[in-house]
């Protein structure tokens, strides 16, 4: 496991110290940039050291990921703050399940059902408890994604109303969307993430863009074709 | 057009806009809307959805840039050292926790053994005789009726005590019996009888 073999022979105050000394001005150790810029070192690799008890690789793992992880939570939660809760309790996860990883097998496609698995639950307890209307939720979400540069009106209302549709969409559909008209995964790529059949990937493709275009349709005033 | 080819294609269309069919069925496909105006409108429907959802994931919110990333990364990394070393002091003070643990359970096996041992005296659950002569006969007297012990029936059963079936009746159903331990024909063994209280007598109405 790999808390037993990060914590031998350490003390607790000195690990939970040398997780964040010495650190570049961004906060991320200067061996631990190293490693996550180069490109010879594979993500199983730096598993493999982090469990040897090495602090450095996993801090790598984090800066290779944690962009991915965050903007595939927010696609999927729809809110900065739960993709950032979602992000880092996705690392805390992967922390602890290390001893667990299959080597023969993907790392990013392990990671990423995590986050998947975190952030659809997020969404689910968002949906449970939100009691706003749809069109509250509309403008909430418009106002949230807001551009940094500036942006058309028009445009900025289209994108309310695309999280408004996708909002309306069912977890499973919605997630298959978002890794692959998004995030530009293969289904192949997104049955495992998904923990699912390479047909029911295909499946959920076919029937989340039919339901979306029907929704989009339907939000936008669009005549039926 | 053939209903069944405008069927067959706009059942492949979702697949289609995004490029998930095989080349043959897209070239399919792609055949097929050049020709077909009403499978073409299904298709630029979907194809318009789609590129909204697509052009709508590349919108970067306001506040998310390199330095709330950089902050996040800070946490998240202080968040598995946190971790990290909760999990280490969980295992150096476990242990004793959970060796006290091991105790306790070992311990309470030990007393509900001790509890249902029928062998041993139980202070606890023995019935302590009301000792002392009654008219000096008696020797002692139980507390509680005469302690009986349940036993299934069978061919091979015999009293413990050796003597006849003191039974008492056939038990549950049938099935089992009652045997008392004591031996209730032992002469010496006499229960006593308290004397009746004498009741004042009523005045009848011929008094008056």
């Amino acid at each position: 496991m790999i808390q037993k073999a990060a914590t031998r022979n350490v003390p607790a105050n000195e690990l939970a110290a040398a997780w964040q000394s010495p650190a570049l001005p961004g906060g991320l150790p200067a061996a631990a940039a190293e490693l996550a810029q180069a490109p010879g070192i594979s993500d199983a690799e730096l598993v493999r050291r982090t469990l040897t008890g090495q602090q450095d690789p996993f801090a790598a793992l984090v800066a290779r990921y944690q962009k991915r992880a965050f903007w595939i939570a927010l696609h999927v939660v729809g809110r900065v703050e739960d993709a950032r809760d979602v992000a880092q309790e996705s690392f805390v996860r992967l922390f602890r399940s290390l001893g667990t990883y299959d080597f023969s097998r993907s790392f990013y496609t392990w990671f990423y059902r995590i986050v998947m698995n975190l952030a659809i639950d997020c969404l689910r307890k968002v949906r449970s408890a939100r009691a706003s209307s749809l069109e509250d939720l509309a403008g909430s979400l418009a106002d949230q994604r807001e551009p940094s540069g500036s942006a058309p009106m028009e445009l900025q209302e289209q994108h309310g109303q695309v999280w408004a549709v996708l909002d309306k969409l069912d977890a499973k559909f919605r997630a298959v969307l978002v890794l692959r008209d998004i995030h530009g995964l293969s289904c192949r790529e997104i049955a495992p993430i998904l923990r699912v059949t390479h047909a029911t990937a295909r499946w959920r493709l076919h029937r989340g863009r039919q339901v979306f275009r029907e929704q989009w349709e339907r939000l936008t005033g669009r005549a039926e074709l | 057009m053939s209903r069944s080819t405008c069927r067959r294609v706009r059942d492949e269309l979702p697949w289609f806009v995004g490029g998930d069919l095989p080349a043959e069925r897209e070239r399919a496909a792609a055949d097929h809307l050049r020709d077909c105006c009403a499978c073409r409108r299904q298709a630029a429907a979907l194809q318009q959805s789609r590129k909204a959802l697509d052009e709508a994931g590349r919108v970067v919110p306001g506040g998310v840039d390199e330095p709330m990333f950089t902050a996040m990364q800070a946490s998240i990394v202080a968040a598995v050292g946190r971790e990290e070393a909760g999990a280490m002091r969980g295992e150096a003070g476990g242990a004793p926790w959970r060796w006290a643990q091991v105790l306790a359970a070992a311990a309470m096996f030990l007393f509900g053994w001790w509890l249902v041992d029928t062998e041993a005296v139980s202070p606890v659950f023995g019935r302590p005789p009301i000792a002392g002569p009654i008219g000096g006969v008696a020797k002692a007297v139980p507390y509680a009726g005469h302690r009986v012990e349940l036993q299934p029936l069978g061919d091979e059963w015999k009293p413990a005590t050796g003597g006849a079936e003191n039974g008492v009746g056939p038990g549950m159903m049938g099935r089992l019996r009652l045997r008392t331990l004591e031996d209730l024909e032992d002469p010496d063994f006499v229960v006593p009888v308290a004397p009746l209280p004498t009741l004042p007598t009523a005045p009848s109405r011929r008094d008056h």
